[in-house]
């Protein structure tokens, strides 16, 4: 029997062009390794009935009622979901770099596929929101398995182009999406430092709860470049003829004193933070998430 | 910078290959979009300075190391002490090796040049015995004699350019070997040096050793020691003065002068030391008086010494070169001349006569039986014999009673010969000739002519300038006036020419009576030491017992001491008779007196035809060639375009141990009107070994050359061994330190050259280079480490 690790692994991942059938496969195969049901902490507080139309889930249909009345009526709880899970996923150039499998959007478009597929099995409720310097894409929290399809779809079709503005774009999310959720950004932080930490201050201050995945690609944190190479910024009009074998320890310094910084921050604010290489199984992302999500129920 | 492997020099521009890597490498750098573009940048300000510094001292590093290896490779050469003192050391031998014709010494069957040859090769097995590094340079001395005559006769060069450029002898021209490293097998480095034979020149050290002394003072390497291989004569080495300067000139330290004996001890050596005609006029038909002077060289008298002579004759008209055989001419043996008994130190000159009935080119050879020196058991003259030789007797008076003692003596009939052809013309012939026209006669002699057309002047100056020889008769029965009016015009300064020296260079008083006081017995005539007295001279008494000369023309007393002229005969009253005149390239002969009966009765003494006829002989020897030269003369033949071809070849000597004598073609270059000029000569720019051997090499050397009638045409050369280097006499080890003093030197026997070559210092430079190059690898590898060209291992 074939271990269902493998198929996290990105290069597996890369194989399944379709977004649907990647995150069903992901989820599917990080679940069964749990050997846990995926159906705890289902909301259960009964609100009242209401008359069945066609399109509604026939789970929801309370034979009571029907077996006494024979009528079809759906009951309807407090809340259709356990909670709502806003999917924040960086669109800009830089996110579009990666020498592996997958490309570091496409690794965060899958941890956000994945999620949102997780998330609607357990009826939770799932926005998404796909940004760079302003907000590209923005879909609402919903808990219907319909808008699945819609998430994917927004997934599939961005592209990675033009800057980071997280500032501004928090700005807008909070706007948005004004109730309480848990938020899963997932980012490579390249642009605007102060910028970016303060905009995840402001969303933390707003209540949200905040699970970060900092994406990484393999090159940026070994950086393993030996011949004289060009490098020319993706995001910045700059450019840098070197051996890279000259400058790479400090490279290697700066990169880690900011993600020390990043880390430093996500944690003063209590922001849930996890740094992400692409060439890494996505379980670790998922298991990340579903103790965020597991935090974020307690405190409710 | 000196290397051993110059060639390997070049590749010092392998030091550019690693900064061309570096280049390159820069230019071929692969582009990466890169989002980190901040941490990068960082990186690099914060580390910009200190990662060019150490690239920089990376590239010098590998640029530096490449520089050492090719420099290990190419062997470098250096003077310095500090260097020598951590690595091999070089020594450069300088051997000059004395090439002259003494060292043709032989005994036991090797010659002097040949144990020479062999103290080369002992110096080149004793080099290859060690671990230091050893060049060798040689040079023969005959090429820096021949070199340096060359530069003295450029040094008349038309412009002043020529004359600098060519105003030094080169040592690298005239080097057999120069900076060679000695291999393992010297044999084939060798292989020329060994193949050269001495010279037949008579050639010291001091040219070659001023071409060698700038070589000196720029030779980088760490010990100079100069060899001088020769065979130390007491006649090249007693007065050396030259020599010893050229030595305390070699201004390097350290330098070793090392004087090499090739010769053991002295052998006894016969020299030919002459062979020439005795007269001056030559002429077919005409017996001529071959002098042959032997010397004695050696420490013992020799007895019963046989002279082998032979003539050969090129007179035939169908002669034609045969280099196959010893001569082309045909070939007379002649009965041997027997010299009984010869001292040492001394020479004995005995006669050939020899009667050649065909005018042209005739050559006599003299051979000794061989000794130690075969060089100098040889000799040749040349006697280009013509029908007759013209002399013109100019005659004042219309009837010629002038000339008729002249004509007498010159010409006296009968079966006495003397190959002169007399023709009497009288003064109006010289004015109506051209100068030219006088050309084909030896000398003219003026008769009783009292004054001259300034035409007919200028045509004598013309004459006389260029070789011809004038003899100056006064007439009779002229008073004082007449003379001061007459002859005046002959003492005169001549206008219109270059040269305006007068005919008679001194005034004339006039006509002045000797006076009769013959008690003391002095004859009239007193006779100097000159070639038209010299038959007459060494007598017990004076031939001129009979003569009475009555009257005379007396010089001005202000000219008397006129260094122009000098007396030939002198009067009884201590006035001049007969004076001796140098004009241009030839001589006026003045006779300050008449043959006329009243003034003198010489023309009726015996004396009068030997002086009349060494008279002629003397004014006309300098127009015509030498029988002989030394060898070292160059090799000219002059000719008429309208006569002959310039194509001409000149068949040379045969060298040593071969028959078949070398043939050099020579095409004339043209020189004024219709003339050209063939000529043997060293150029700097073919440095011939043919040409070479030919200008040092003994012999005849035939010069054929083809009538535009397409006869063929011989002139032949003779060039004889310098009779000094038949002398064997040595030096004493006492006189050469005398002939030296001042100059540190060490004297040594050839057997034990090379024996002294030290052999220390195994140390190596090369093994430094190496250990200055390895620690260079080592900090480049540190440098490129410490630049981070390496990745750590994770």
């Amino acid at each position: 029997m074939p271990d269902s690790k493998n198929y996290l692994h990105p290069e597996a991942i890369r194989r399944i062009a379709s977004m649907e059938l990647r995150a069903r496969n992901i989820v599917e195969g990080f679940l069964s390794g749990m050997h846990r049901s995926p159906y705890f902490g289902q909301s259960v507080e009964f609100v009242q009935h209401r008359q069945y139309v066609p399109g509604d889930d026939l789970r929801h249909i309370d034979w009571k009622v029907w077996g006494r009345q024979d009528r079809l009526y759906i009951k309807q709880y407090e809340e259709d979901t356990n909670l709502r899970c806003t999917l924040l996923v960086d669109g800009s150039a830089s996110m579009s770099y990666g020498r592996g499998p997958l490309t570091k959007f496409d690794y965060a478009a899958t941890i956000a596929a994945c999620i949102a597929y997780l998330s609607l099995r357990q009826q939770d409720s799932v926005g998404l929101t796909v940004f760079d310097q302003q907000v590209r894409t923005k879909l609402p929290w919903r808990s219907s398995r319909n808008h699945l399809q819609a998430i994917f779809k927004a997934l599939q079709q961005a592209t990675p182009a033009d800057k980071t503005d997280l500032t501004k774009v928090f700005r807008e999310i909070n706007d948005t999406y004004p109730k309480r959720s848990l938020m899963v950004i997932a980012s490579d932080f390249l642009g605007s430092e102060k910028e970016s930490l303060r905009g995840l201050a402001s969303l933390r201050k707003a209540g949200h709860d905040i699970l970060v995945f900092h994406i990484l690609d393999d090159d940026e944190l070994d950086f393993p470049f030996n011949d004289p190479t060009r490098f020319e910024g993706v995001e910045t009009i700059d450019h840098l003829t070197c051996n890279p074998r000259a400058l790479r320890e400090g490279y290697l310094e700066s990169l880690q004193r900011f993600l020390d910084r990043v880390r430093h921050a996500c944690a003063s604010s209590k922001i849930d933070y996890q740094l992400i290489r692409t060439s890494k199984h996505v379980d670790a992302a998922l298991t990340a998430y579903l103790s965020a999500r597991m935090a974020h129920m307690r405190k409710r | 910078m000196q290397f051993v492997f110059q060639p390997l020099a070049w590749g010092f521009l392998l030091v550019l290959v690693p900064l061309l890597i570096h280049l390159i490498n820069l230019v071929r750098h692969r582009r990466t979009p890169w989002a980190a573009m901040e941490f990068l940048l960082e990186s690099y300000r914060k580390n910009r300075r200190w990662v060019w510094l150490k690239q920089a001292l990376l590239i010098a590093s590998r640029m530096l190391a490449m520089a050492l290896l090719v420099a290990m490779l190419a062997q470098w050469i250096t003077g310095s002490k500090w260097l020598s003192g951590f690595g091999r050391t070089t020594t450069h031998h300088y051997v000059i090796l004395d090439d002259s014709a003494s060292m043709g010494d032989t005994a036991n069957g090797k010659s002097a040049y040949q144990t020479a040859l062999g103290s080369i090769a002992a110096i080149a097995n004793a080099a290859n015995q060690g671990s230091q590094q050893h060049l060798l340079s040689i040079f023969r001395a005959s090429r820096g004699a021949l070199a340096a005559n060359r530069v003295v006769e450029s040094a008349d060069a038309p412009t002043a350019t020529e004359a600098n450029s060519t105003n030094e002898v080169r040592a690298d021209a005239i080097a057999d070997l120069l900076a060679r490293t000695i291999p393992a097998d010297a044999t084939g480095l060798l292989s020329k040096i060994n193949s050269t034979t001495p010279t037949q020149l008579e050639c010291s050290f001091d040219e070659t050793l001023a071409a060698v002394a700038p070589l000196l003072q720029s030779d980088q390497s760490d010990r100079a020691i100069v060899y001088l291989m020769s065979d130390f004569r007491t006649k090249d080495w007693n007065n050396a003065t030259i020599l010893k300067q050229r030595l305390q000139s070699l201004r390097r330290d350290p330098v070793e002068i090392q004087l090499v004996d090739c010769v053991e001890n002295r052998h006894e050596n016969l020299t030919l030391a002459a062979i020439e005609p005795r007269q001056e006029v030559l002429a077919a038909g005409v017996p001529t008086m071959i002098n042959v002077t032997v010397v004695n060289h050696g420490a013992a008298p020799v007895r019963n010494v046989a002279v082998r002579v032979q003539a050969i004759d090129y007179s035939r008209k169908d002669g034609e070169p045969k280099p196959a055989e010893s001569y082309s001419g045909v070939v007379t043996e002649l009965p041997p001349l027997l010299l009984d008994r010869i001292e040492p130190g001394e020479s004995v000159t005995r006669n050939v006569q020899v009667v050649f009935p065909k005018s042209g080119s005739h050559v006599i050879t003299a051979e000794l039986p061989p000794d130690a020196i075969s060089a100098d058991n040889t000799g040749r003259c040349v006697l280009d014999l013509v029908d007759g030789v013209r002399v013109l007797l100019v005659d004042g008076d219309p009837g010629g009673k002038h000339s008729f003692f002249f004509e007498s003596a010159l010409n006296p009939g009968g079966n006495a010969r003397t190959g002169l052809l007399i023709a009497r013309e009288g003064p109006e012939y010289l004015r109506d000739t051209d100068a030219e026209g006088l050309d084909p006669y030896a000398c003219i002699v003026l008769q009783s002519v009292p004054s001259l057309d300034p035409r007919a002047l200028a045509n004598l100056h013309r004459y006389v300038s260029r070789g011809g020889g004038l003899a100056i008769w006064f007439g009779d029965n002229l008073t004082a006036n007449d003379y001061l009016r007459n002859y005046a015009a002959l003492a005169k300064p001549i206008s219109g020419l270059a040269d305006t020296s007068p005919l008679i260079p001194f005034g004339l008083m006039g006509p002045v009576d000797l006076p009769k006081d013959p008690t003391d017995g002095t004859p009239d005539i007193i006779a100097d030491n000159h070639p038209i007295f010299a038959p007459l001279l060494g007598l017990s008494s004076s031939p001129f017992q009979f003569v009475r000369i009555q009257r005379y023309v007396e010089i001005e007393p202000r000219d008397t001491n006129d260094k122009r002229w000098k007396p030939v005969a002198t009067l009884r009253n201590k006035k001049p008779l007969m004076v001796d005149y140098s004009l241009g390239d030839g001589r006026v002969l003045i006779a300050l007196t008449s043959l006329d009966r009243r003034w003198s009765n010489w023309p009726q003494d015996p004396t009068f035809v030997v002086a009349a006829l060494k008279m002629v002989g003397y004014l006309s020897s300098f127009r015509t060639t030498e029988t002989s030269k030394l060898v070292g003369s160059g090799l000219r033949w002059d000719f008429s375009a309208q006569e002959m071809l310039p194509e001409t070849q000149l068949i040379c000597p045969a060298p040593t141990g071969r028959n078949i004598r070398p043939a050099l073609q020579i095409n004339g270059e043209t020189i004024g009107e219709n003339g050209l000029r063939a000529n043997l000569e060293i150029r700097p720019d073919s440095d011939s070994e043919d040409i070479v051997r030919a200008l040092t090499t003994a012999g005849l050397f035939e010069w054929w050359g083809t009538a535009v009638q397409g006869d063929s045409i011989v002139k032949n050369l003779a060039r004889n061994t310098p009779p000094a280097e038949g002398n064997t006499e040595r030096i004493t080890a006492t006189d050469l330190s005398n002939a030296l003093n001042g100059v540190k030197y060490t004297y040594r026997p050839a057997g034990s050259v090379g024996s002294n070559l030290a052999l220390s210092g195994m140390s190596n430079r090369n093994l430094m280079l190496m250990a200055i190059l390895l620690l260079l690898l080592v900090a480049e590898q540190w440098l490129a480490w410490s630049a981070s060209y390496h990745l750590p291992k994770r």
